[in-house]
């Protein structure tokens, strides 16, 4: 077999990032070689600096250049609610609404017996031990709707079982401008079971 | 009741046809020719304007010309109306996964059952009431999906949380809290699926009541088989956690899970004999099929407005002439779109002259 070139490998590596196929890949590089000076040179730069000082928090997960994210060092947001999040971009999600101004915590993952990530892995009794010892009145579970995702939801609320806070879920249902017409009886059904006084 | 026929058919490097155009089709479509001519080939691309693997369950790149590398394609039109013409599409696509357009715009799968509704039976169908649950169970969650599109959806994630359950029954056996997550998982799904499956066979069997006394109804019910006198009911979310929590030691044992919508079978019974389908004749077992299926056909018009598209591999040719009659009106009242194989056009009398009768022998290159 032939060894493959530089440029092709570059291209692999960039083929194994998140949204990205070979195709698009190939149209990265092809455009940083071109645009060498103006793009290619800052973002090799951009990426070594990253590597050196880029961190997660150590509170709560997030991706920070210091030992402290900016929302942990926010003194103006709510410190009696936490809202526990899979990944940093379902935090970005929640921080864009501009609604939510309490804390966070990021489990970087949820339970999957199949990646061997289980409770430890996702730091659970970290979390368990932040919303004991920081006065936590209500913790808000914003997993993903899949069955890993509710699989975890339900592992947390069992283990804050016991303690005085409430504990909540986001709504799920109809989406804006959706029609009851063309939604699946399970969505609607989710809709009905989370309805809300007007 | 308005006719939703597919107009034209295109295939491009589709199993054994490199380019095949079928046009201005009609509501019986004839499909004859010798045995490897291809006629099988034009329904199961027909049954990919269906989510899933179509009616051979072929991995998508198995579809493409043996020995060669190109991508499949199959394209097909559908009149609304003389102002107004539906474009779908499925090819491979670059990942080695089957892809969508619907008038030229990707879509999931999974739309596609929201626009039309495609039900096949084929020669292997035939060992269905005989052979194992699995068959009836898949082919009971196809019929489902008529009426309820996310269904295979919930089956997904069930068997997901299943494997899940399973893998913590070998590997982390200790993780009592985990097993109560995936097992509340499982839970709220079991129940959905079992709903679905329920509400589904009580539309079979009422609208199996409507077919010709030479189609006789099949008594369809779901049935589980567990322990002695023990009852499990499916539809409550509660006693299914409950049951899974409790018998866990005894899965842990054998090292999955006994109990749960994975292990029902459909329980079928030809209702003039009292006869369970896997006791009937073979004659008997292919009529209960198609019983079975133009109850199908019928409730999925009734509840989805348009007729289905029936895809009969060597299925007509088998009948006699009075149930091929029969049949054939059945299936022309409903105004559903039919394309049916055989060796010959002369097995087909009774379908007249508005037939589109097309020879495979003829469009396969050799």
């Amino acid at each position: 077999m032939a060894r493959k070139n530089e440029i092709q490998l570059l291209v692999d590596q960039f083929a194994r990032l998140p949204g990205l196929g070979p195709k698009s890949s190939k149209r990265i590089v092809l455009h940083l070689i071109k645009n060498r000076t103006q793009l290619l040179e800052p973002m090799v730069k951009m990426l070594e600096n990253f590597t050196e000082i880029i961190d997660h928090c150590q509170i709560c997960g997030n991706v920070t250049l210091h030992s402290k994210c900016d929302i942990c060092s926010d003194e103006n947001r709510q410190k009696n609610v936490i809202c526990v999040v899979e990944s940093v971009i379902d935090l970005w999600a929640l921080e864009k609404t501009e609604i939510y101004r309490g804390q966070y915590h990021v489990l970087g993952g949820v339970l999957s017996i199949f990646e061997g990530i289980g409770p430890e892995e996702l730091g659970i009794p970290q979390l368990i031990n932040r919303i004991k010892h920081e006065a936590i009145s209500e913790v808000i579970l914003a997993m993903n709707a899949t069955v890993p995702g509710q699989s975890t939801t339900h592992f947390i609320v069992e283990q804050l079982e016991g303690l005085n806070i409430k504990i909540t879920t986001l709504g799920r249902g109809i989406p804006s401008g959706g029609e009851l017409d063309y939604l699946d009886s399970t969505t609607i059904t989710s809709a009905l079971n989370s309805r809300q006084e007007y | 009741m308005t006719p939703f026929n597919i107009s034209n058919l295109g295939l491009r490097n589709f199993r054994c046809f490199d380019s095949l155009d079928l046009e201005d089709l009609r509501q019986v479509v004839i499909l004859v020719g010798k045995n490897g001519s291809g006629k099988t080939t034009i329904l199961e691309a027909l049954s990919l304007f269906s989510p899933g693997k179509g009616l051979r369950s072929a991995q998508s790149e198995d579809l493409k010309p043996y020995g060669l590398s190109v991508p499949w394609r199959v394209k097909a039109s559908f009149e609304i109306n003389p102002a107004e013409i539906l474009w779908l599409e499925t090819h491979l696509g670059e990942e080695k996964t089957r892809k969508v357009l619907i008038n030229d715009k990707p879509s999931r799968q999974i739309e596609l059952n929201k626009i039309l509704k495609v039900i096949w039976i084929t020669p292997l169908m035939d060992r269905l009431w005989v052979e194992g649950p699995e068959g009836r169970r898949k082919f009971l969650d196809r019929l489902v999906m008529g009426f309820y599109p996310e269904h295979p959806t919930l089956i997904n994630k069930y068997t997901r949380a299943l494997r899940e359950r399973n893998l913590l029954l070998r590997e982390r056996n200790n993780e009592q809290s985990w097993f109560n997550a995936v097992e509340a998982q499982m839970a709220s799904l079991a129940v959905q699926i079992t709903k679905h499956r329920l509400a589904t066979l009580e539309h079979l069997n009422h609208f199996q009541s409507f077919n010709s006394n030479l189609f006789p109804a099949a008594n369809l019910t779901l049935f589980h088989t567990y322990p002695k006198n023990e009852v499990l009911d499916l539809t409550n979310e509660d006693i299914m956690r409950e049951w899974w929590a409790r018998n866990r030691n005894r899965d842990l044992t054998i090292g999955k899970t006994l109990e749960g919508p994975h292990k029902a079978d459909l329980k079928v019974v030809h209702s003039l004999s009292g006869r369970p389908a896997q006791s009937c004749s073979t004659g008997e077992q292919k009529l209960v099929l198609l019983s079975i299926v133009i109850g199908n056909a019928r409730a999925i018009a009734e509840s989805f407005g348009k007729p289905p598209i029936l895809l009969f591999d060597e299925v007509v040719a088998h009948l006699d002439p009075k149930h091929r009659a029969v049949l054939i009106a059945e299936i022309t009242n409903l105004q559903s779109q039919i394309f049916m194989t055989g060796t010959e056009a002369d097995l087909f009398p009774e379908v007249g002259t508005d037939a589109y009768i097309i020879n495979t022998t003829d469009l396969i290159k050799n």
